[in-house]
């Protein structure tokens, strides 16, 4: 019997069978190992279960029982969009899909490049099991399901579940997708990240430049793909000018220069003829947007904006010319010393006062600038970390090689701080998240802001205090927690602090 | 005959001329210093008068200045130098010099060689040094240019308005009663409010620090109990409290715990819930929706001769405890220093206390003829107990993972070795774990506590008079807003260093003496 057994080097190695074998307790024996080893651990214990079985039955009773979730049953769209105009409700609709399949061609790309390298590896990919799934994302699956509890017609469960479908329908074909279309998903779900914002701002404005800034940008990035130089050459270029004409390398970087410049000129043009066909039509704004949704727009806008400053600021606090390494500690340590309230203040009051504008700007965009100068300063300390995590053979090797110091820094140091900060970037998005609740002090109707609404009407002036403040805080938690937890899942498995 | 030597072309001796004497090399150190410090004033001075002048309208010139003066005396500075230590300009390529950048100046003697390679000063916009002083004055120019651009703009726009550009305002009587100011009269001056308000600040801080530390060690060390239970009950309270903002719990204490909450009003037909001890009419307690008050210690004439006393006892206890440190350094035998100096202090002080008649009496809080205030003891407001609860336990649960993750930071070996020289679990924590996790915990304590105080300003929420509050209320009735909250963000900027200057002096203390 023992002979006929397969010799054992060929037993793939890796997979659950090279660990050891569980340890099979039996709950007694668990019981008396982890509550009762010691007199005193065994009183701790019963002392605890008393506590706990009496918080858990007054806990229960309020949520089962006798809490008055009437209160955030009729007032959920309040919470979720606050003062944001109930007929163009459509607009958050279109933007959630568009965001949905955004999200879904990004994470498909991710899969199909980790599913690739596995691939070339000859590993196994990694495949999280759908109880992996919810044991990681179960707060926000709660969340979900209670908001859907609350919710008083189908629409919302339809809308959400349809939401879902469009992402992972996006995320399956993503992932089909032949490898040279990959780098342009990344272009393709940023611009409809930026669509789906213009979509809910509306044409009205001058909203036009910023709008064909970003696509511009987009268009760039989309440009500078060498896949897409080929196909340009092969199939517009060459054939027109006879391919003897381009074929050195300084043709090709030509011909890529010139595709970048089309591109860049495309995008403004197309925009701004879109904007001029559609004309002014109902818009949105951004001061009604407002609610759980202008918490979570208003962390994102900041951290995204505060990163390009934060990175100046990092570089320039590690600069050997002492002035502007002055400059830029000075920056950090007076943002960082003073409460947000302060800056919001400035925002709310004078910040018009600064900028010696014409026509005062909108609170909204003043509180995302004061936001963003206060969250850079953060940023900036965390990207610093980053910096400082970089060995520096790194630097002398990259001396080594002939690298002028602006090389080392983009090709050698950034590269490899950046993907070290990730998981910290994601602390400070959280951190942002929670703090952007203090917007409800300058009157933003913000998600915190939008629950005192709740009982700035008759009904509510005085009773189901606690219920929506429970409800609130549940919702913070559930999508912090979340976040929190998987920044500590990508730092494992970025292996900081262990290189 | 032909040598290796010969085929490099002419031999040239690089330390046949003698390097600039020490004397030349001070001469022009001082040309550079002079030189570089006669800019700097001189620019600065410039600056400083066209801003205190007439802010409103100093000239770009001013800014230009900068550009036109340093750079060039830069340039001026450094073609001095070089030609008081290597007797060459720069940008001029004469042959023999060998570098002026490792601080040797030794000459070498000029060849007509083509094939020997000329090294020379570089030329001005290529040199290091002058690139350096320009890119410099360069960052200076574009921060003050955009610090004047927003400065002259606020000026215009306070003009504008009508707003005053000074400091006056702070001797105006402030006009608005203070919650539980005592000793604060509405005429009193604006700066006498600030000063409450700072005063508010600094104890709700100094109250939810200490709340914080307490509550945040033993969470810590819950997190970590070998008993399931009261692991996963602290990692429950330190998951849920760190996740949620702090405004939300402030809210929470203040309105669905004190306000709306299960206690009792404070009226004349809802009297506050009193504690009293068996048998007497003392209140311990007073415990309502918006006021609590506990017993607190009422001084007669005689504290000061007590507080001396104590001082004197004080310094006899250190004597003690060094004695006992000598007998143990000398003979050996247990030294129980703490017991000693604490007994010989207590002793002191309850003979002390006794001999004057008692410097301190109890005050007693009680429920007023009104019903509707405390007179004695020690009376808060319940925005000051939701204010320092709420952060005080939120910012526990940072702290909490702070030692947990100090602790889990020393090295097992640490534990390991402790438990082989026959070390107690307790003996091991207390001798050879927490003094380690210490040091690793205290850099990221300074900064919750720093966050703590920042987030004392969330007062304004449950209407606690904070710094914050007050210039609030200041600016609501027409005081200048910019110049409150400069005074705010300078008010809070000294708290924060301050904190964290004398936190580092005790980190310093307490971290490894290394080489």
């Amino acid at each position: 019997m023992t002979a006929a057994m397969p010799p054992s080097e060929t037993k793939p190695q890796g997979g659950p069978s090279s660990l050891p074998p569980e340890m099979r307790v039996s709950p007694a024996t668990w019981l008396r190992k982890n509550l009762f080893n010691t007199w005193y651990n065994g009183l701790v214990t019963v002392i605890a279960v008393v506590v706990g079985a009496i918080l858990l039955y007054y806990g229960g009773r309020f949520v089962f029982v006798t809490g008055q979730w009437e209160a955030v049953r009729k007032n959920l769209t309040l919470l979720m969009v606050g003062i944001f105009p109930r007929d163009e409700l459509w607009r958050l609709v279109v933007q959630m899909y568009l965001v949905s399949s955004a999200i879904g061609l990004a994470w498909g790309t991710v899969t199909a490049r980790s599913q690739d390298r596995a691939e070339d590896t000859g590993e196994t990919a990694h495949r999280p099991s759908p109880l992996d799934l919810l044991r990681r994302y179960w707060p926000i699956l709660l969340l979900l399901i209670v908001l859907l509890v609350f919710t008083r017609t189908i629409w919302p469960t339809l809308f959400t579940l349809s939401t879902l479908a469009v992402g992972l329908a996006v995320r399956t074909l993503a992932i089909r997708l032949p490898r040279s279309a990959r780098r342009i998903c990344w272009y393709l779900a940023a611009l409809m990240a930026i669509a789906s914002f213009q979509v809910v701002s509306g044409t009205n404005g001058n909203a036009w430049w910023w709008t064909s800034a970003l696509s511009a940008f987009a268009a760039f990035q989309f440009a500078s793909a060498r896949d897409f130089t080929k196909l340009f050459g092969t199939s517009i270029v060459w054939p027109i000018f006879g391919k003897s004409k381009l074929v050195t390398a300084r043709d090709l970087a030509l011909l890529k220069r010139g595709v970048q410049i089309l591109a860049v000129v495309a995008a403004v043009v197309v925009v701004r003829i879109t904007y001029l066909l559609i004309g002014e039509t109902s818009s949105v704004s951004w001061d009604d947007w407002s609610g759980l949704y202008l918490t979570l727009v208003a962390s994102g806008a900041a951290i995204t904006l505060s990163f390009p400053l934060a990175l100046l600021l990092a570089v320039g606090r590690r600069s050997s010319l002492p002035v502007v390494r002055w400059l830029c500690v000075g920056y950090i340590e007076i943002f960082r010393g003073v409460p947000f309230i302060a800056l919001l203040f400035v925002a709310k009051i004078f910040i018009d006062f600064f900028l010696n504008v014409d026509t005062p700007l909108s609170l909204m965009t003043r509180t995302i600038i004061a936001f963003t100068i206060f969250s850079s300063a953060y940023v900036a300390e965390v990207v610093r970390g980053g910096l400082q995590a970089v060995p520096k053979g790194q630097i002398e090797a990259g001396q080594a090689v002939g690298l002028q110091p602006p090389g080392v820094m983009r090709l050698i140091v950034l590269p490899q701080a950046l993907r070290a900060v990730i998981p910290a970037m994601v602390g400070q998005f959280i951190s942002l998240f929670k703090d952007s609740s203090l917007f409800a002090i300058i009157s933003m109707v913000e998600f915190y802001r939008a629950r005192e609404l709740i009982h700035s009407q008759q009904e509510y002036s005085t009773i189901a205090i606690a219920e929506t403040l429970v409800f609130v805080a549940f919702a913070y938690w559930a999508l912090s927690y979340t976040m929190s937890k998987e920044s500590q899942r990508l730092e494992r498995h970025l292996g900081v602090g262990e290189r | 005959m032909s040598s290796p030597a010969d085929l490099a072309g002419p031999q040239v001796d690089l330390t046949a001329v003698p390097s600039a004497s020490p004397s030349r090399r001070a001469l022009a150190l001082l040309a550079d210093l002079l030189i570089l410090a006669a800019t700097g004033v001189i620019s600065v001075w410039q600056l400083g008068i066209r801003l205190l002048d007439n802010y409103s309208d100093i000239p770009e010139l001013a800014l230009a200045w900068l550009f036109v003066a340093v750079v060039p005396a830069g340039i001026v500075a450094i073609t001095v130098i070089d030609a008081v230590r290597i007797g060459q300009t720069p940008g001029m390529a004469v042959a023999g010099v060998r570098s002026i950048h490792d601080g040797s100046t030794k000459r070498v003697l000029p060849t007509k060689d083509p094939r020997v390679p000329v090294p020379g000063t570089p030329a001005l916009w290529r040199d290091v040094r002058i690139l350096r002083l320009a890119g410099q004055a360069m960052a200076v120019v574009v921060v003050v240019a955009l610090i004047r651009w927003m400065f002259h703009n606020l000026i215009s726009s306070m003009d504008e308005i009508g707003l005053p550009k000074d400091f006056d305002f702070l001797d105006k009587p402030y006009g608005v009663a203070l919650r539980d100011a005592q000793g604060f009269d509405v005429r009193d001056p604006v700066w006498k409010g600030l000063l409450i308000g700072l005063q508010n600040t600094v104890l709700a801080s100094v109250v939810g620090i200490l709340i914080a530390t307490i509550v945040g060690v033993f969470m810590g060390i819950f997190r970590l109990s070998s008993n399931w239970l009261v692991a996963k009950g602290a990692s429950l309270y330190v998951e849920t409290l760190r996740n949620i903002p702090p405004l939300v719990v402030i809210v929470f204490f203040g309105f669905a715990l004190f306000t709306f909450g299960p206690f009792p009003r404070f009226n004349p037909t809802s009297p506050p819930w009193q504690g009293t001890f068996f048998g007497s009419d003392s209140n311990w307690i007073i415990v309502s929706r918006d006021r609590w008050a506990i017993p607190s210690l009422a001084s007669e004439s005689n504290v000061g001769v007590f507080w001396l006393l104590v001082l004197a006892a004080a310094i006899i206890a250190v004597a003690v405890w060094q004695w006992r440190t000598r007998r143990n350094n000398a003979t050996g035998e247990p030294h129980h220093r703490v017991l000693w100096s604490a007994g010989v202090f207590a002793v002191i002080v309850v003979l002390c206390f006794v001999a004057l008649g008692g410097p301190y009496s109890w005050s007693w809080p009680a429920v007023s003829e009104s019903g509707r205030t405390v007179v004695g003891g020690f009376s808060t407001n319940s925005g000051y107990m939701a204010l320092t609860l709420a952060l005080g336990l939120y910012t526990a649960s940072f702290v909490a993972e702070i030692i947990r993750g100090s602790i889990l930071a020393v090295p097992k070996g640490q534990s390991e070795a402790a438990t082989s020289v026959a070390l107690k679990s307790g003996q091991r924590y207390r001798h050879v774990v927490l003094p380690q996790a210490m040091r690793i915990a205290i850099p990221p304590y300074i900064s919750e506590c720093a966050n703590l105080i920042k987030n004392t300003s969330l007062g304004i929420l449950v209407a606690y008079p904070d710094l914050v509050l007050v210039a609030v209320t200041a600016w609501g009735i027409n005081f200048p807003a910019p110049q409150l909250i400069l005074l705010l963000m300078v008010a809070y900027l000294v708290i924060n260093l301050f904190v964290s200057a004398l936190l580092n002096v005790y980190n310093r203390s307490i971290q490894l003496k290394e080489r």
